[in-house]
């Protein structure tokens, strides 16, 4: 059995191929292996017959790889199936195998799950030492200032957060990652060419 | 009038038959059998839709596939062949398709013929 990948695979083909590999999910490790790749095969037996062709226009043959991967499954009753665990970071690492194309998206994702992994940071340290950490709010040389997080610095100012701070942080970090899932999901049913 | 939906249909269970009376002749590989099943007019088969076709036929047995590296390509190739259920499958296809062709074209009569004419 063949080895992947495949040294005539381009960026377009490799994000297609994970993108495959993360609709078959559900499908046996062997027979997803063997699906992806044929459609290996396919693509480049269809450049190597045809080099004039763009992979994409191979690629949008087979229609978006969500859609294509759909056709191997058994029928699913219910169209929304509950997630599983690793379905976010099946769609991420899918993003990372279009390289520079997909980059500013994963930047996204990653800016977003640090705003969230801070919000429970902040969160965890309000339970613990509720006096140190909030949004603090006084008066200084310059004006008005305003921070949030911890005041270590000392200077003479009024936190008027308090216990709110947890649930405030909870609800920021379930936004996040509700934002993220449901741009991952936008992002995996766009057709390759599309991607950002 | 729409005909898609209905031609859609139609070639969905054509090319089930077409595919295993291909690979009757002789063993080939997914492309080759999209190439041969395409130039032949009427049968529009899909490249997205030949090998989850050939995935079910060989989950059931009915076909089975192995990888070769042809010295003209330079990626492996997934040939498929018949096994002995795939050749008594299309046997009975073939004699199903008769029975329905004989009774469509009772149905149908000259109106065949006309157009073919």
């Amino acid at each position: 059995m063949p080895n992947t990948p495949h040294p005539g695979e381009t960026a377009p083909l490799r994000v297609y191929l994970a993108r495959l590999e993360a609709a078959l999910a559900s499908a046996p490790a062997a027979e997803r292996r063997e699906i992806v790749l044929e459609t290996q095969s396919h693509v480049l037996e269809r450049v190597h017959r045809s080099p004039w062709e763009p992979v994409e226009g191979v690629l949008a043959e087979l229609g978006a790889p969500e859609t294509y991967a759909r056709q191997f499954l058994p029928e699913v009753p219910s169209p929304s199936r509950p997630s599983r665990p690793g379905q976010t970071l099946r769609a991420v690492a899918g993003l990372a195998a279009g390289g520079w194309a997909t980059l500013p998206a994963l930047l996204v994702v990653a800016a977003l799950y640090t705003v969230a992994v801070v919000a429970l940071f902040m969160a965890a340290w309000e339970l613990h030492q509720p006096d140190t950490v909030g949004l603090w709010i006084g008066m200084g040389a310059e004006g008005r200032q305003v921070l949030l997080g911890s005041n270590l610095s000392g200077r003479s100012m009024r936190e008027v957060l308090g216990g709110r701070l947890v649930p405030l942080a909870l609800l920021v970090a379930v936004t996040v990652h509700f934002a993220v899932s449901a741009l991952l999901r936008r992002m995996l049913r766009a057709t390759p060419t599309s991607l950002p | 009038m729409d005909l898609s939906p209905w031609k859609s249909q139609l070639r969905k269970g054509a090319a089930e038959l077409a595919v295993l009376a291909t690979l009757e002749r002789k063993e080939s590989y997914g492309v080759e059998l999209l190439e041969r099943i395409q130039s032949i007019g009427g049968l529009a088969l899909s490249d997205g839709s030949i090998y989850p076709l050939l995935n079910r036929l060989q989950k059931d047995g009915k076909i089975r596939g192995r990888w070769v590296e042809d010295p003209d390509a330079t990626h492996p190739r997934k040939y498929y062949a018949l096994t002995a259920e795939g050749r008594e499958l299309l046997a009975e296809m073939i004699a199903e398709w008769a029975r329905f062709e004989a009774g469509m074209r009772e149905v149908l009569g000259e109106k065949v013929s006309d157009v073919n004419a």
